[in-house]
């Protein structure tokens, strides 16, 4: 019975040479990271049952995007029940808003919510306005620490994430909360932890209830709310970390390394990109490196963190520094001549370096534009 | 030269040449830029190989260095501290040579020597004398035992013959009284069985006149009676015996006129048969003489028909003609 399990997902595929979304069935079975695709219009198999072991369960939800062999399929609904049942019980969505006082902590954060279990799906980083602060807290019950958290969003940039967990809300509450239940749970001893400074308390700002986490994701994640990626494109430059540090769960490590080792983060944007955003990124690249493709079908293959990275010292070039701390392209090389790099830290081959910097110094702000405007 | 400038004066003139050519202009521009961008990064990324290259040539030089090196001095240290280790071995080998040549010493060895096997044998005697007195005192707790053993068991049968005797001695009085009961008892008894004979005498001879009278009386009936009883029983049996004798003789008659009745049956069929079977065959023998007669009577008048046409009416059979044939 547990060999057969498969999870069904109805999901959208935008057909851009017809300018059609197409409807597809999609059957993700556990045992195996195998996949199935059948197309509904045409009721034939798109896709026949496939391997492919770098998806896993927990990257299937609704409203997730799924990278098929650069086709990028959006999960839009469950195709039965029994998916229905089994995941819609269990795998909720949660906001969660790292204030500005607290946004030293977002390495230890992301670590925590790594190791309890939670998935981080979308990541944006932000300054509110007034208007936008006030559209934002109309909704919340408790007025008083409406105020309070009025105050804390305009005073700085903040950042707000979708983590995706079993029970996320009630989780991150009780964990916030630092109730009996979760103390004895082992899963998220980790985020007890992080809750047990007060400081770290008042820096993040959870959802009360799913309705709320629901009004609070529509709020932040939606382009037409006038919610901006911050942007300082001064003596800054881009940093990506890939998809496969991410399913590794080194995201919360890599950002603690970067934040201690004299870097500060300005800029803040988690999504999938497109395999033909991808392309046009690394277009520079096109017959220069012949590990172009592979390089675009990894940066494709699942969601990424784009950083914009700035040198704590303001007299130090950015560029060269954050370049200098990524290390060389090929970690093997990074592992023997800059073992305290990031790349040979984390990476394991030339494609799957862990970071992506900007190359050339006048990039870089074409680069961070390129992912932080054009693509919102 | 003049018609170029012309056709370019003209499309530029066209707005929509012109937007066209503007839009092939950025994109020329464009692409420009993208390869100059390349162009830049290939050299970037090549003088970082290159640099990275060297340095890893040196990391790798200063690595087979340093190896070497750790080698060369592992090998120095090695031979030293070989060297001194013989050095040692030769000076306490030295100095072992010398203690064995010196006189004293030797003198004082065999000495020490002595003294360690006298000792030895000092320890041996002293632990065969502990041997035997603990074998002695063994051999005393012994002998100790068994008298004790005999003393106790001479006083127990002293006591043991005392107490036969005294229970003896009760048991023969107790035996004397019980004989002498028993004998008044026997001569109790021996007296009332003598009475009770004398009163049983007494009265079978009172007894005995009547008795006799009536006793012949009863044997004179059952005489009677039993002569009574064979009589009638002789008349039934005879009775009997003529009855079966009567049944035998009915029966014997059934059977001797059934035989005959049988008898004259089987002669009855046996003469219908007969006549049947004659006239059976005379049917037959005149049937059998018929055919013949028309046979004859056909092949007569077949013969008539063909004759004189010099036809073979008749293929004669052949006949064998071996030895046997013949």
């Amino acid at each position: 019975m547990a060999f057969n399990r498969r999870l069904s997902f109805i999901a959208e595929w935008y057909q851009e040479e017809a300018a059609i979304i197409r409807t597809f069935t999609i059957c993700f079975f556990p045992t195996g990271n195998a996949i199935e695709v059948y197309d509904q219009q045409h009721k034939r198999t798109f896709l026949r049952r496939t391997k492919m072991p770098e998806l896993s369960e927990r990257d299937f939800f609704i409203g997730s995007k799924i990278n098929i062999f650069g086709r990028q399929f959006d999960i839009v609904d469950y195709a039965d029940d029994i998916t229905k049942n089994t995941l819609d019980k269990y795998r909720k969505k949660t906001f969660l808003l790292l204030k500005n006082i607290c946004i030293q902590q977002l390495g230890p954060l992301l670590c925590a919510l790594i190791d309890s279990n939670f998935s981080i799906n979308r990541a944006l980083m932000v300054q509110f306005t007034p208007e936008q602060v006030k559209q934002f807290l109309s909704n919340k019950r408790n007025v008083e620490a409406s105020s309070m958290l009025m105050n804390q969003l305009i005073g700085g940039p903040s950042m707000g994430f979708e983590v995706i967990a079993d029970n996320a809300v009630q989780k991150m509450k009780l964990c916030k909360e630092q109730s009996k239940e979760c103390s004895n749970d082992n899963t998220v001893a980790a985020l007890v932890t992080l809750f047990e400074r007060e400081e770290t308390r008042i820096g993040i700002y959870c959802p009360q209830d799913e309705e709320e986490a629901e009004q609070d994701l529509n709020f932040f994640f939606n382009p037409k709310n006038g919610l901006q990626a911050t942007l300082r494109l001064k003596n800054s430059t881009l940093g990506i970390i890939k998809p496969h540090c991410i399913k590794d769960g080194n995201l919360g490590r890599i950002i603690s390394e970067i934040t201690s080792n004299g870097f500060k983060i300005t800029g803040l944007r988690m999504n999938l990109m497109e395999r033909v955003n991808c392309e046009e990124f690394f277009e520079v690249y096109r017959g220069i490196l012949p590990e172009y493709i592979p390089m675009v079908a990894q940066l494709a293959s699942g969601v990424s963190l784009a950083l914009e990275i700035v040198a704590a010292d303001e007299n130090k070039n950015s560029y060269e520094e954050f370049r200098q701390f990524c290390g060389p392209m090929d970690p093997e090389i990074a592992k023997m001549l800059r073992p305290h790099t990031l790349r040979a830290k984390f990476g394991v081959s030339k494609t799957l370096n862990a970071v992506h910097c900007t190359d050339l110094p006048d990039d870089t702000i074409l680069e961070l534009q390129y992912i932080f405007k054009i693509l919102d | 030269m003049e018609m170029i400038e012309f056709l370019q004066h003209t499309n530029l003139r066209n707005l929509k040449c012109n937007v066209k050519s503007m839009v092939k202009d950025r994109l020329r521009s464009i692409h420009d830029d993208l390869n100059e961008r390349r162009s830049l990064l290939r050299c970037n990324l090549e003088y970082e190989n290159l640099r990275y290259s060297e340095e890893l040539a040196l990391f790798m030089k200063n690595r087979i260095e340093e190896a070497a090196r750790k080698r060369v001095q592992w090998f120095g240290i090695q031979r030293m501290q070989r060297e001194h280790n013989k050095d040692k071995f030769l000076q306490l080998k030295a100095l072992q040579r010398e203690m064995e040549n010196c006189e004293a010493t030797r003198h004082w060895q065999s000495k020490a020597l002595l003294l360690d096997t006298k000792e030895a044998q000092l320890h041996q005697i002293k632990e065969k004398e502990a041997m035997r007195q603990r074998e002695k005192q063994i051999e005393l707790i012994w002998e100790d035992v068994t008298r004790r053993y005999f003393e106790e068991k001479a006083k127990q049968d002293v006591v043991e013959t005392k107490l036969i005797k005294t229970i003896a001695g009760i048991n023969q009085n107790i035996n004397i009284k019980n004989y002498e009961c028993q004998r008044k008892n026997n001569k109790v008894a021996e007296q009332a069985t003598r009475e009770q004979f004398a009163k049983e005498d007494m009265f079978h001879t009172l007894m005995n006149g009547s008795h006799l009278a009536r006793r012949k009386v009863a044997e004179r009936n059952k005489k009677l009676f039993q002569q009574k009883e064979l009589t009638e029983q002789i008349t039934e049996n005879q009775i009997i015996r003529w009855k079966n004798k009567k049944v035998l003789f009915d029966e014997e008659v059934k059977i001797m006129e059934n035989c005959n009745s049988e008898i004259l049956n089987n002669q009855q069929e046996e003469e219908k048969r007969k006549i049947q079977d004659s006239v059976w065959q005379e049917y037959y023998i005149n049937h059998v003489k018929e055919e013949k007669e028309r046979k004859r009577e056909e092949s007569k008048q077949f013969e008539l028909k063909f004759s004189g046409t010099g036809c073979v009416l008749k293929q004669q059979n052949k006949k064998p003609y071996n030895k046997s044939a013949r």
